[in-house]
């Protein structure tokens, strides 16, 4: 699994440039160097910064990762679909197009 | 004595070459300004072809540089196919190396289905696709696939941002005849190739980003089919049955959650 350095603001990102043109696409100033695992259509500095789980370390509940650790069960609970990795529950959701995990509280 | 003769001819020969290149090049320069009118002419005439149409599919084969932490400079790929029925139907396919989302807006729902995680989220959509673009992006941070391409010729395009343009010539994609035109502005080159004839399509169009030093770039290759067959489920999303439902980040949300 590669982790990528997305460090450029518009490279990776469809119609960056028409989106600079349409005044939608983040200005330089907000343009942050952030590892991501997948790249937008679209320029994504305006996202939130993610990181890759690490694995092996205390995870803060609140904090939001782009991917699981390794060896993640999903668990439904009630009608609320999380991701358990060992002591640690995440529960997905779309951050823009991109799915990102939550750190929350065990739900069980 | 001959070979004497021979460097005045070539020194002379040169100089009249120099001087004929520096008057074919000075004669276009000092005529036309950095930005071409006929450019920026030719960008919103495409707009207003795109916004024309009323159906339409288009299939986009996409190539992005991204950077190794190395700092080696690696090419991902995907694709995009769009399919759009104006004014109230939109579905959207985008696959690749690191991408995997649909799309589907049916004038009632708006909803994104990742197939390989498993995950989809909806919302109650506007029932335009003009007004479901302000909502998508503003409230929920997603960006319609190529939807910037119909702004060209609206008071939305930009194209004050725009510090050159010109006509580089003319090149055939994928077999079709195209313009191809260049464009700078701050931080960003990009090319163009549209098509020629009364059928102003984007064929192809490649971004270089030069602020950074690897100038990574993104390109694309359109195919385009203006009438293609839209058939109402299409639009509409059936989750299947492994499928579970989660939450949109709303903008607002995504930016207080980073901060906790």
């Amino acid at each position: 699994m590669n982790r990528i350095m997305h460090k450029f603001k518009l490279g990776g990102l469809m119609f960056a440039a028409f989106l600079a043109a349409a005044g939608l696409a983040p200005s330089a100033a907000n343009a942050v160097v952030v590892v991501r695992r997948s790249v937008n259509y679209h320029p994504v500095a305006r996202a939130a910064v993610v990181t890759t789980a690490a694995v092996g370390t205390a995870v803060v509940v609140g904090s939001v990762v782009r991917s699981l650790p390794p060896a993640c069960s999903s668990v439904m609970v009630g009608n609320v679909a999380y991701q358990q990795c060992g002591h640690t529950w995440y529960q997905p959701r779309y951050s823009g197009s991109e799915v990102s995990y939550v750190v929350v509280s065990p739900p069980r | 004595m001959r070979s004497s003769l021979v460097a005045v001819a070539l020194a002379a020969g040169l100089t009249l070459g120099a001087s004929s290149w520096s008057n074919a090049e000075a004669k276009p320069t000092s005529a036309k300004p950095a930005v071409d009118p006929d450019a920026i002419a030719a960008l919103q005439k495409m707009g207003a072809f795109l916004r024309e149409q009323q159906k339409f599919s288009v299939r986009a084969s996409v190539t992005t540089d991204d950077l190794l932490a190395s700092g080696q400079k690696v090419q991902f790929g995907g694709t995009i196919e769009l399919m759009v029925r104006r004014p109230d139907r939109l579905r959207a396919d985008v696959r690749g190396d690191r991408r995997d989302e649909r799309i589907y807006y049916d004038g009632k729902t708006f909803t994104m289905f990742g197939e390989k995680v498993g995950y989809y989220a909806s919302f109650p959509a506007p029932a335009t696709l003009a007004e479901l673009k302000d909502v998508t992006e503003k409230r929920y941070g997603i960006d319609l696939p190529l939807a910037d391409l119909f702004y060209w010729g609206t008071e939305h395009d930009g194209s004050s941002d725009i510090t050159a343009a010109t006509k580089v010539g003319v090149s055939t994609i994928e077999g079709t005849a195209c313009d191809h035109y260049a464009f700078r502005q701050k931080d960003v080159d990009w090319e163009l190739w549209i098509e020629q004839g009364p059928h102003a399509l984007p064929r192809k169009m490649v971004i270089t980003t030069t602020s950074e030093k690897s100038r990574p770039q993104h390109g694309m290759v359109l195919d385009w089919d203006l009438n293609p067959k839209l058939a109402d489920d299409l639009f509409t999303f059936v989750p299947p049955a492994q499928a579970h439902k989660i939450e949109f980040d709303t903008a607002a949300g995504r930016s207080a959650s980073s901060h906790q």
